[in-house]
């Protein structure tokens, strides 16, 4: 991989979380756009680029990879779980904070910020394969994720199936795989419109994630020890120790399956921790500093972790 | 013209104008968004879509015609101003819808509709020449339009001078110009993110008018019949008159002007008009049917006047 063109990329995608950030703190934007954004990314923008990826000619190596990076997300999740669960004992996390811990340092940002950065690294293949990979963090962390947010909190965990499943993101995939593997062509016009849709995800959703970091405060970033403890296990541990797996693996030379799966496990704490805390009265405080923290220094993690591949 | 592109733009254009009206029929996306995402649009995507089209290589003929759209866009708005002044009583506008009247038939949207259109019909040389005229409006809309919707209301119309002038829009134009004329090179990642940003600028303001078309209630919209009219001449009249008077004079073969100058003038009312109706104490209901009204036929309308072209 021409390691240069990869960083400049990601210099690209990461300089407008830097517009996010100064336009939530200079107050050029309203503060609830970024709801309102995250509501239009998930139910337009995102499913649109995830079909927009799947228009294409059949090609049966990607599906072959699809399938093995399905298998390679499910293995590593309960991979990830397991170590987060020994971790958890061996930092000594307080109980309170023990399910915002557990989620964060299993579960990433894979759809805002690993989509975006997997489209500019690798094209529509990245994002395709990002996208199905996807999938396996989406029903872990309805199910497992829900168990581990519980354990802070005194509510009963009632698993969303229906809402897990019927996403706008879920049913472009599988739409856009009949599509794919059904080689159905879609009239240009239409497939122009998707296109267009699906081109606001990526600076739409870094904004947001600027805007998101600009209502932070970097104070409270070294106050919390297990924060930045699992902010580390989140964006060094985890993404080295699937890095490893990779390589003992037989499919060490497959570059973008590879790459993919280890990029998708270097994101960030996903808002997902904190949207599950609120749902579920955990503590949503703990929840807001790991998802600041880790966005923070994946800045700084990401592209280094890149230098591996 | 080439009018198997044409057509199949505006069709990209008007199924993002449908898709933005079934979010916001369906409740995908709530409608007090609209509002939020219209600053987003005016205070960053707008602006970065602007200033990309002015950074191109210096060529003394676009500065010329830069000039002449700026002295046509002038006069056509006044024209325009004139005219719909002058059929106020033909038309027998009801008393206290004057002034909005007025100000729906004389200004176009240019920046939310027209730039996007102007974008796909004639290109980023277009968008720049767009650009150049909308420096008329934002002129004379503050202040002739301003003192048409203070003829239905008490109020006395302060002109704020400042507030027209230091926009976003205008300091990316300002900016834009002198890349242009310094030809001073932006580095290649620097552009990337504008060229990122300025790339919502289509499918979100689209799928923004698709919002509030959604938000109309069309039983109310066909009573009273100051709306038509002032439709009428939004879509109809004004562009008319233009293109015949453009027809005298020698724009030379290839000139972008004329079609320019028409896409523009065909344009609906701008939500502008609602916003000084607010400010001043217009007649705002007037103001919403307007907008609404010519929005909606402006699809049919449209692409009619393209075929004069």
């Amino acid at each position: 991989m021409d390691y240069s063109v990869v960083v400049v990329n990601i210099v690209e995608i990461f300089a407008m979380i830097g517009v996010g950030f100064a336009a939530g703190k200079f107050g050029v934007v309203s503060e609830k756009l970024s709801s309102e954004l995250s509501s239009l990314l998930i139910s337009v923008t995102l499913p649109a680029s995830i079909f927009a990826s799947m228009l294409r000619e059949f090609d049966l190596a990607l599906l072959e990879n699809s399938i093995l990076i399905l298998c390679l997300g499910f293995g590593f999740l309960f991979l990830s779980i397991g170590l987060a669960y020994l971790l958890a004992k061996l930092f000594r996390v307080p109980k309170q904070k023990k399910g915002v811990w557990l989620f964060a340092a299993t579960f990433t940002n894979a759809s805002f910020m690993g989509f975006p950065v997997a489209q500019a690294v690798w094209g529509n293949d990245g994002l395709f394969l990002a996208s199905i990979l996807n999938l396996a963090f989406t029903i872990l962390n309805f199910s497992i994720g829900v168990r581990m947010i519980c354990l802070s909190s005194a509510d009963e965990r009632k698993i969303p199936w229906k809402k897990m499943l019927f996403t706008p993101i879920n049913v472009a995939i599988l739409l856009g795989l009949v599509f794919f593997v059904g080689r159905i062509a879609m009239p240009e016009p239409v497939a122009a419109v998707v296109r267009s849709l699906g081109q606001m995800t990526t600076p739409l959703s870094m904004f947001v994630i600027g805007l998101n970091m600009a209502a932070g405060s970097f104070v409270s970033l070294f106050q919390d020890k297990d924060a930045l403890s699992v902010s580390v296990v989140r964006l060094v541990v985890v993404p080295l120790l699937v890095f490893a797996g990779l390589k003992l693996l037989p499919w060490r030379d497959n570059q973008v399956v590879c790459g993919v799966t280890m990029l998708l496990f270097a994101m960030p704490a996903p808002s997902l921790c904190l949207i599950f805390a609120e749902q579920y009265h955990s503590n949503t405080p703990m929840a807001v500093k790991v998802i600041f923290s880790s966005t923070l220094l994946s800045v700084i993690t990401i592209p280094l972790l890149l230098l591996l591949l | 013209m080439d009018y198997g592109v044409v057509w199949t733009n505006l069709l990209i254009l008007f199924a993002l104008i449908a898709v933005g009206y079934v979010a916001g029929r369906c409740r995908v996306i709530s409608q007090e968004a609209s509002k939020d995402l219209s600053s987003l649009l005016m205070k960053i995507t707008l602006p970065a879509t602007i200033f990309a089209s002015f950074i191109r290589s210096y060529e003394p003929s676009l500065l010329k015609d830069a000039g002449i759209i700026l002295g046509l866009g002038f006069f056509f708005f006044l024209l325009s101003a004139l005219l719909s002044y002058l059929l106020v009583k033909p038309f027998r506008v009801a008393e206290g819808n004057r002034g909005i009247w007025m100000l729906g038939s004389t200004f176009s949207n240019t920046g939310f509709m027209g730039f996007p259109i102007v974008l796909a019909l004639f290109g980023e040389e277009g968008l720049f020449l767009a650009c150049i005229m909308n420096l008329s409006f934002n002129v004379l809309v503050f202040s002739l339009g301003v003192k048409m919707v203070c003829l239905d209301s008490q109020q006395k119309g302060g002109i704020q001078w400042k507030k027209i002038l230091v926009s976003n829009i205008n300091i990316s134009i300002v900016l834009g110009l002198f890349f242009f004329l310094t030809q001073i090179s932006i580095p290649s990642p620097v552009m990337a993110v504008v060229n990122y940003f300025g790339g919502v600028t289509t499918p979100l303001s689209m799928f923004l008018i698709g919002l509030s078309l959604a938000k109309g209630k069309t039983s109310d919209l066909f009573r009273g019949k100051d709306a038509f009219t002032s439709t009428f001449l939004r879509l109809i009249g004004m562009p008319f008159v233009a293109w015949l008077l453009m027809r005298l004079i020698p724009f030379g073969e290839g000139s972008l002007i004329p079609g320019v100058v028409l896409v523009i003038l065909a344009m609906p009312a701008p939500s502008v008009v609602l916003i000084l109706a607010e400010t001043y104490g217009g007649n705002s209901e007037m103001a919403g049917k307007e907008i609404f009204l010519s929005s909606l036929l402006c699809i049919v309308t449209i692409p009619l006047m393209l075929l004069l072209l």
